[in-house]
């Protein structure tokens, strides 16, 4: 039971890194587009829609992890708590800052502010994600086994590391990257798609360098055991992530603009099963050697299985939903003029 | 610390639940009236409300989203054994709000998209699925106030029963009077701002044409506010007896138990002073007997009384707003009888204007009843508030933070909607 949960926690985190991944790339694409203010404009438009969708899946990952796993909440709130409030401060004043911006009848001078702390906190999240990530890989104190340990002990060293901060610069890179590749399929001259295909390179690089670094250094520190890191499923998992870059750019060249979409889509999922993969069972590692997992974090049996339940329920009314948000979206809008 | 960062934060997002909770409703009821008599008055309203919901539900979200970090961040050892037995309703929250955001944007950006009854259809999905989100939760608090579905035993919860637990005692009463409470809350503070319209004189219809979905609203409400409250009483005096006695500021056990009204209890000496006494007045609300004994708090061990002063002052101001609410929809009544334009005078106008904030007050007040006078239980008499919270040091900073972030989304969100709400009312209607 708990493990068809964790699968359903994955994949609504999967879900999440894509469209709200895309969506705060959305930020970190718009801040570097500063010199081509149509561009800007047009993202704007494209990142609209989208928000109160995406950000929901976020909540479902928190819902899942409180009701099935709720000492991983716990210790996610505790020990990660400062990475924790910071994410979610970069949340809370994007989401608003959005709002704002898009429902300002006359901004005027609120504008350039509305912008840069749109734009700022769309980068906040994800480097601090990227910090909570690794901090899944190393071995976290325990609150009660360490009495003499001080405020930064417990709850700065932990997740303040050099790993924490390349994974940041790996999720950003990412995000940037699924945004721009996104965004592709909404520009319509030659000099504005030359501009974006630059983008999409630059956030390539970006991710395969900072990719190679946490692995890298991740393997130098033995973070993760040499079994898991060589296994095939590992090795193919990253060979997708990476070659998934010439389906992506030979499909952009003919224009295919969906195929381009799903290309992108498909590494970033490629790096999350490998991450999966590397970290299964495990939540998080103590330095006592004990560890949170699957099976002895999950709530009792029938709390599990009525979240399974329900979680079919819901997704299978919503995920048509979604869909026919989107093709509503998309059509044009008929005789009646819009509001 | 903690405790105070969760009251705010609590408080801040109940405002928003609230309007989100009502606003679509409202919409729903302007644009159907829209479609069948195709004036254009109503279309403009359905505009302001669909606005009004579309900016208050962001920031509502966007606190919610908030909120469900901070029961963990702050209160670890809670959620840790209460995640798995009340996540239903929370779980139950999340996929209503879900369909609601899908909803809303539907009907955001349905207009000209879709066929027309649907559309409105979608409208009306909007408002079901924020009032039973915000319905659900209630059965997690309600669950808090009487908790069931599990056997504690040594610190652990067994045997779990997730569905009998979210269908605990106290959450139908909580929920309905909730309910009323949201729409009398809303429906003042809007009819307030369309008062406010008419006194600066601009827009005339449309503000009128707003009171004439907004007074009947408060008007039902208003009745109905002192009747579940009563009801919640009742219940109250069988579930938690010393929270009724903290609400009433009643310390000592005994029978035909005068009710006070107003007074300011001394919680060392166990006297109120300046109260007005009612014989035996208690006794009846409770029990419905004005013999009946009601426990005071003398009858509760020392460390599991709830403080009596905040309790019993926030009930008061609770209980004379809905007083004073339920004259004022009499009056109208009076009024609309003896065909008099209420709305044309500026008396009346100012009169709404002056209600506007009391409905959320007594809302809030609610709350700090409901929820101080719990304490020191955090889950009803298996778990201490003190034994929950988080053992993390410095959240001052957290505090301050989240203080300051609110007081700015506040203050900007509301601004923006004036800004609408302006734009809107002072728009000649298109033909
Ligand atoms: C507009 C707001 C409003 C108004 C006018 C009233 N209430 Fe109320 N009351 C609430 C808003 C509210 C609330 C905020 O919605 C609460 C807090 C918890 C809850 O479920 O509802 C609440 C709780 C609450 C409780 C505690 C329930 C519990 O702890 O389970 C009682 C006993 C009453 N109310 C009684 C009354 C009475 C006798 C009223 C007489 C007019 C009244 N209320 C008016
Ligand atoms: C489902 C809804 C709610 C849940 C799960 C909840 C949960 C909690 C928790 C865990 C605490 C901490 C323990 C404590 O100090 O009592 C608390 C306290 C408090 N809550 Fe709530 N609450 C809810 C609704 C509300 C609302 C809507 C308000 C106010 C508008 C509110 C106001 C307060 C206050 C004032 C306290 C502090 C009481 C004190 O420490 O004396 N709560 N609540
Ligand atoms: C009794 C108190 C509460 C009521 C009546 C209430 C009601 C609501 C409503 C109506 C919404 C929809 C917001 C919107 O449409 O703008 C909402 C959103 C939300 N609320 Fe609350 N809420 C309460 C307390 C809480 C508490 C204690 C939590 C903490 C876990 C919480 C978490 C959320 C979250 C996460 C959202 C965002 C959307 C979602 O549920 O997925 N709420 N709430």
């Amino acid at each position: 039971m708990m493990v068809i949960t964790f699968a359903f926690l994955i994949t609504v985190i999967a879900i999440y890194a894509l469209f709200g991944g895309a969506d705060f790339g959305g930020g970190l694409l718009e801040a570097t587009l500063g010199r081509h203010p149509v561009l800007q404009k047009k993202l704007q438009a494209t990142l609209s829609p989208v928000w109160e969708a995406n950000h929901v899946w976020l909540i479902a990952v928190v819902v899942i992890l409180f009701v099935g796993f709720p000492k991983v909440y716990t210790t996610l709130c505790t020990t990660l708590y400062l990475p924790l409030s910071l994410a979610l401060l970069g949340i809370l004043l994007r989401g608003s800052f959005f709002t704002f911006r898009k429902y300002d009848p006359d901004p005027g001078k609120n504008l350039k502010v509305y912008d840069w702390i749109f734009r700022v906190s769309s980068v906040l999240t994800p480097t601090f994600f990227g910090f909570i990530v690794a901090a899944t890989l190393v071995h976290l104190p325990k609150l009660s086994t360490h009495p003499d340990y001080g405020y930064a002990d417990l709850y700065l060293r932990p997740w303040f590391t050099f790993m924490g901060f390349l994974c940041a610069i790996f999720v950003n890179a990412v995000f940037g990257y699924l945004a721009s590749v996104f965004f592709f399929g909404e520009v319509d001259t030659d000099a504005e798609r030359k501009v974006i295909q630059s983008r999409i390179r630059g956030f390539f690089w970006a991710t395969f360098f900072s990719g190679g670094a946490v692995l890298f250094w991740g393997g130098f520190h033995a973070l993760v055991s040499p079994q898991k890191f060589f296994a095939p499923f590992q090795v193919g998992a990253q060979l997708i992530a990476v070659c998934g870059i010439g389906w992506m750019l030979y499909a952009l060249k003919r224009g295919k603009v969906w195929q381009a979409r799903f290309a992108a889509g498909l590494q970033t999922l490629a790096f999350l099963t490998g991450w999966v993969h590397m970290e299964y069972p495990v939540f998080f590692r103590f330095d006592d050697g004990t560890s949170l997992t699957v099976q002895n974090a999950s709530a009792p049996y029938i709390t599990v299985l009525w979240l399974n339940i329900g979680l079919v329920i819901v997704l299978s009314l919503v995920v048509p939903l979604l869909v026919y948000l989107y093709r509503v979206f998309q059509s044009k809008p008929g005789v009646q003029e819009r509001a | 610390m903690a405790r105070s960062q969760m009251a705010f934060s609590l408080a801040f997002h109940i405002i928003f639940a609230a309007i989100s909770m009502v606003m679509p409703f409202l919409m729903y009821a302007a644009y159907r009236r829209y479609l069948k008599h195709r004036d254009p008055i109503d279309l403009q309203l359905t505009r302001a409300w669909m606005k009004g919901s579309a900016i208050l539900f962001a920031t509502g979200a966007v606190s919610g989203t908030a909120l469900s970090f901070q029961l963990g961040l702050l209160w670890p050892g809670f959620m840790e054994h209460a995640g798995p037995i009340f996540g239903m309703p929370f779980s139950l929250e999340g996929a209503a709000f879900f369909l609601e955001a899908i909803f809303l944007g539907l009907f955001l950006y349905g207009w000209g998209r879709i066929p027309e009854r649907r559309h409105l259809f979608f409208g009306l999905m909007v408002g079901i699925c924020g009032l039973s989100s915000g319905l659900l939760v209630i059965a997690a608090n309600g669950w808090m106030n009487a908790p069931t579905g599990f056997d504690w035993v040594n610190g652990q919860a067994e045997n779990i029963h997730p569905w009998k637990a979210m269908f605990n005692r106290a959450w139908p009463l909580q929920a309905i009077h909730m309910l009323c409470a949201s729409f009398m809350a809303v429906s003042g503070a809007a009819l307030g701002v369309h008062a406010l319209g008419l006194l600066r004189g601009k827009g005339r219809a449309f503000h009128l044409r707003a009171s004439m979905y907004l007074m009947p609203c408060l008007v039902i409400s208003s009745f109905l506010m002192p009747i579940t409250g009563d009801l919640s009483a009742k219940s109250v005096a069988k579930r938690q007896p010393e929270k009724l006695a903290a609400m009433e500021a009643h310390f000592e056990t005994g029978s035909r138990v005068p009710l006070l009204i107003g007074g300011i209890p001394n919680e060392e000496t166990g006297e109120v002073k300046y109260a007005l006494r009612i014989p035996g007045g208690l006794s009846f609300l409770a029990f419905g007997n004005f013999n009946a004994e009601v426990k005071g708090l003398d009858a509760f061990p020392e460390d599991e009384r709830p403080p009596v002063l905040v309790p019993h002052i926030a009930f008061q101001v609770m209980v004379g707003v809905g007083g004073l609410m339920l004259m004022v929809s009499i009056f109208w009544l009076f009024a609309r009888w003896k065909k008099w334009d209420l709305m044309a005078d500026r008396k009346w106008q100012w009169l709404l204007l002056l209600l506007a904030p009391l409905g959320f007050i007594a809302l809030e007040a609610g709350w700090v009843v409901t929820e101080v006078g719990r304490q020191p239980w955090v889950i009803y008499k298996i778990m201490r508030t003190a034994d929950s919270v988080t053992p993390v040091p410095g959240l001052g900073w957290n505090f301050i933070v989240i203080f300051g972030l609110y007081g700015v989304l506040g203050f900007l969100s509301f601004g923006l909607l004036w800004k609408w709400f302006r734009i809107e009312s002072e728009r000649e209607p298109e033909s």
